[in-house]
C-alpha cells in the first residue's frame, strides 16, 4: 500500500513541474522626452453653428496642448479617419500609421436651454482603449473656457497632474513714453486671449499683483505721489477696491495665505522693513520679523505652515524660511550674488527665486530646505517669477537691453517649465511686467 | 477502514497536485495561434548527444564565464553592432579576437585525443594548456561526452571518430544555446523599446526614479508581439494610487507596442529571444 501511495505522489509531482522557457530580462532607464504626439480632429457637429464652435474649439485646446510643451498635435492635414462621432471606436490602425500615441475625439451639441454640451474623449491608440472621458455643459459664449476646461482633462489625463489652461493672468500693463510711464492692472486668460484693463481709470499706480487662491481677488500695492505706497484689495468681480489698513509706514509685497483668508505683506517703520501677517476677516496686524534688516517679499507654503522670505541681514540679500507664526528663522540660500522675490510653488515642492549675479539676472528653483539649486534662464534682467497653479510652469517678466538709439527697453511676459525647458514669449498687448497667474477657475 | 485511508491520501495527493498545476492554466496567455513554423529533423542520434549534455553536465562552469563563454556566435555578430558592443559588455571585445583565431586549433587535436577517452579521463581536465578558459571547458564538456557515449553504447561502434567529433562540436554549439541572449542582442532590444518610449508626459513628476514598471510579453518569430504586454506588477501599481505611475505604466506599454515588429533577432535562436521581461524608468 504504501508502495502506491508512493507511486502516487511521484506521479503527481512529476506532473507538475512545468517547463520554462527562460525570460529574456532588459532595463531601460530612460525615455526620449520629445513632445508626446497626439492627433484632435475638429469637434464634430450637427450644424454649420456647432460645427463652427467645434473648430474653435479644437484651435483653442490644441493651441495650450502644443504650448505646454509636452505634446505635439499632429497636422490635421495628415489624418486619415474622419472620426464619426464621440461615442463610437476609432480605428486605431489609421492613427498609428500617422504616429499619433493619443487620439482626441469630441463633439458640441446644441442643448434646449440655449447652452451647449462639449463632450470629448481621449483615447489610447496602441493600447485601443479609451484613456478618459468627460463633457461640459455652458453657455454658448462661454466656449473658450470650455476648450481650456478639455485641455485641463486630457493633461491630467495624460500627465497625472492638474492642468493649468482654465486660468487667467493678472499683469502690469505699461505704456507711454519711458520717463512718464502709466502702468495699469490688466488680466487675460493664459493664453492671450480677452486681455481687459482692471485699473483704469484710477490715478495711482499699480505693482506686483497678487491673486487670491481661493476667490476672484488680487492684493497688490499702489504707489502714490504724496504718501506711502499702500496695500490693496481688488474684487475682480465688482471692480471694487480697498485698502487693506492705514498704516504709517509703507507696505508692499502683498501675498496670499493658501487658504485666502490672510496676507502676509512687508511693512516698512523707521526705515526698516518687517515682515508681517494680516488676518483679512479682523484686520489684525501680527509682526512675525523683528530685526534690523530690510525683511521682505514673504511668501507662504502651500500648507500654510511655512514662510519663506528675502532679508539681507547676512550682508547680501538672501533666502531664508521660517514658520508662519515667525519661529525658527533660517537661511537657504547661500550662493553669490543677491536673491530676491522667492515664491512657494503650489506643490509644496520647489521655491522659485530671482537671483542677481555678475551684472546678469537668473529665474532658478530651489527645495525648501536649502538643497538642490538650479537655475532655470539668464538674461539682462528678468525677474518676478510666478507658478502655474499646479506647479510645473513658471512665468516671469523680462526686460530687453535698452540700445543707445532709443529702442530696445521693453518688458515683456515669458514662461518656461520647471525643468527649463519650454521656454517661451507669452504675448500681451504692449508691454507687460509683474505677472500673476490665477488659480484653476471653478 | 483501510478504504478510508487509502481513499483519504489519494484525495490530499490530489489537491497537493492541483495546487502545483494550477498556476500553470493561470499563466496562459490569449495567444493568437502562432503560424506555421517549419520543423527541423533532428538525428536520433543528435536528439541523444542534445539531451544528454546537460545531464553531463558542467553547467556550474559554464555559468562562470562571462560572456567569452560562446565564442562562436559572439565572434559572427560582432563586425555588426559595434556601437551597441562599445556601451556593454566592454571585457567582451577584448577577449573575443584572441579565441577566433585558436579556436580553430584545439578543434583540430580533437581526433587524435578522442580514440583515448579511457587514458585521458583521470587527468583533471585543467591541465590542458590552453589560452583561455572557455575553450579548456567545452573540451572537457566533450571528452565527457564521449566518455558516455563509450559508457553508454559500447555495442554500436558504428559511430567512427569523425562522425563522433562532428556531433561533438555540434553539441558544443548547443550547450550554451539554451541559456541566454546575447548581450549586443539585448542592447539592440532595449534601444528598440526605448526610441519609442515617450516621458514627455512624466516631465516635471516628482521622483520619476521610482516610476518602475515591469512588463512580460513574448515576441513571436517576426518579431510581432503575441498579446498586449502584461505588467506584472500592476497590482502594485494600483494600490499605490499613484497616478503618476499611472502614467507611467501607459507609456512603457505604449513603448513596446509601438516600436514592434522586433524582427532584428536571429529567427534561428527564437527560443533565446521568444519571451522577454522588461523593467522600465522614465529616469535613472
Amino acid at each position: 500500500m504504501i508502495r502506491i501511495l508512493v507511486v502516487l505522489a511521484a506521479l503527481m509531482i512529476g506532473v507538475a513541474a512545468p517547463a520554462h522557457a527562460q525570460r529574456v530580462r532588459i532595463d531601460i532607464t530612460q525615455g526620449n522626452v520629445d513632445p508626446m504626439p497626439v492627433a484632435a480632429p475638429n469637434f464634430l457637429g450637427a450644424d454649420e453653428q456647432t460645427q463652427s464652435l467645434g473648430r474653435d474649439i479644437t484651435g483653442v485646446i490644441m493651441n495650450d496642448l502644443d504650448r505646454s510643451g509636452l505634446f505635439q498635435v499632429i497636422d490635421q492635414r495628415a489624418y486619415i479617419e474622419k472620426p464619426e462621432g464621440v461615442n463610437v471606436r476609432p480605428r486605431f490602425a489609421d492613427w498609428r500609421i500617422i504616429n499619433a500615441q493619443v487620439l482626441i475625439v469630441g463633439e458640441v451639441e446644441e442643448l434646449p436651454d440655449g447652452r451647449i454640451q462639449v463632450s470629448t474623449r481621449v483615447w489610447d491608440v496602441y493600447s485601443n482603449e479609451q484613456l478618459g472621458a468627460v463633457a461640459f455643459k455652458t453657455p454658448a459664449d462661454n466656449w473658450r473656457r470650455s476648450a481650456h476646461k478639455v485641455s485641463d482633462f486630457v493633461y491630467k489625463t495624460l500627465t497625472g497632474e492638474d492642468g493649468y489652461f482654465d486660468t487667467r493672468l493678472v499683469f502690469v500693463h505699461e505704456t507711454g513714453p519711458k520717463e512718464k510711464r502709466t502702468k495699469r492692472l490688466m488680466i487675460m486668460d493664459q493664453d492671450g486671449a480677452n486681455p481687459i484693463p482692471l485699473t483704469d481709470g484710477l490715478n495711482y499706480q499699480v505693482l506686483t499683483p497678487r491673486f487670491s487662491p481661493t476667490q476672484q481677488q488680487i492684493t497688490y500695492m499702489a504707489l502714490f505721489d504724496d504718501r506711502p505706497g499702500q496695500v490693496y484689495l481688488f474684487n475682480i468681480e465688482t471692480g471694487e477696491q480697498e485698502q487693506l489698513g492705514t498704516f504709517r509706514g509703507m507696505t508692499f509685497a502683498p501675498r496670499f495665505s493658501p487658504d485666502g483668508r490672510e496676507v502676509i505683506m512687508s511693512m516698512e517703520r523707521n526705515g526698516n522693513s518687517d515682515v508681517f501677517n494680516m488676518d483679512l476677516s479682523t484686520r489684525q496686524l501680527t509682526r512675525l520679523t523683528d530685526n534690523p534688516s530690510i525683511d521682505t517679499s514673504p511668501t507662504m507654503s502651500p500648507d500654510g505652515r511655512r514662510i519663506a522670505f528675502t532679508s539681507d541681514r547676512g550682508g547680501t540679500q538672501q533666502i531664508y524660511t521660517m514658520n508662519a507664526d515667525g519661529s525658527n528663522q533660517k537661511r537657504i540660500t547661500f550662493g553669490e550674488g543677491r536673491y530676491q522675490t522667492p515664491v512657494w510653488s503650489p506643490r509644496g515642492d520647489l521655491i522659485a527665486f530671482t537671483r542677481m549675479y555678475n551684472g546678469r539676472f537668473y529665474i532658478g528653483v530651489i527645495r525648501p530646505d536649502g538643497t538642490g539649486e538650479r537655475l532655470l534662464t539668464e538674461s539682462y534682467l528678468e525677474e518676478g517669477p510666478t507658478w502655474s497653479p499646479n506647479g510645473r510652469v513658471l512665468l516671469f517678466y523680462r526686460q530687453t537691453q535698452p540700445r543707445r538709439d532709443g529702442s530696445g527697453g521693453e518688458s515683456q511676459l515669458w514662461s518656461v517649465d520647471l525643468t527649463g525647458r519650454n521656454l517661451r514669449r507669452v504675448r500681451t498687448p504692449g508691454d507687460a511686467s509683474d505677472p500673476a497667474w490665477s488659480p484653476l477657475l471653478p | 477502514m483501510r478504504f478510508g485511508v487509502i481513499a483519504s491520501v489519494l484525495l490530499h495527493l490530489a489537491i497537493v497536485g492541483a495546487g502545483f498545476l494550477a498556476p500553470n492554466f493561470i499563466n496562459l496567455p490569449d495567444v493568437a495561434p502562432e503560424p506555421y513554423v517549419p520543423l527541423d529533423l533532428i538525428r536520433e542520434a543528435e536528439l541523444d548527444l542534445k539531451t544528454s549534455v546537460p545531464a553531463a553536465s558542467p553547467e556550474p562552469i559554464v555559468e562562470e564565464e562571462p560572456e567569452p563563454d560562446l565564442p562562436e556566435p559572439a565572434v559572427e555578430e560582432q563586425p555588426a553592432p559595434a556601437e551597441e558592443q562599445a556601451a556593454e559588455a566592454l571585457p567582451e571585445p577584448e577577449p573575443e579576437p584572441a579565441p577566433a583565431e585558436p579556436e580553430p586549433a584545439p578543434v583540430k587535436p580533437e581526433p587524435e585525443v578522442k580514440p583515448e577517452p579511457p587514458k585521458e579521463t583521470p587527468k583533471p581536465p585543467v591541465k590542458k594548456p590552453e589560452p583561455k578558459n572557455d575553450e579548456l571547458d567545452l573540451d572537457a564538456l566533450s571528452q565527457l561526452i564521449d566518455k558516455e557515449r563509450a559508457k553508454e553504447t559500447p555495442q554500436t561502434p558504428s559511430q567512427t571518430p569523425s562522425q563522433t567529433t562532428e556531433q561533438a562540436d555540434r553539441a558544443r554549439a548547443a550547450v550554451g544555446a539554451g541559456d541566454r541572449l546575447t548581450a549586443s542582442d539585448k542592447a539592440k532590444m532595449a534601444a528598440a523599446i526605448a526610441r519609442c518610449y515617450n516621458t514627455s508626459s512624466l516631465i516635471g513628476a516628482p521622483n520619476p526614479e521610482t516610476l518602475l514598471v515591469v512588463l512580460q510579453f513574448e515576441l513571436n518569430r517576426d518579431g510581432t508581439l503575441m498579446s498586449q504586454p502584461r505588467v506584472a506588477n500592476s497590482m502594485q501599481i494600483n494600490f499605490s494610487n499613484n497616478r503618476f505611475w499611472k502614467v507611467a505604466e501607459q507609456a512603457s506599454v505604449r513603448a513596446v507596442v509601438a516600436c514592434q515588429p522586433y524582427n532584428f533577432l536571429d529567427p534561428g535562436r527564437y527560443e533565446d529571444w521568444k519571451e522577454f521581461e522588461v523593467g522600465m524608468r522614465p529616469m535613472e
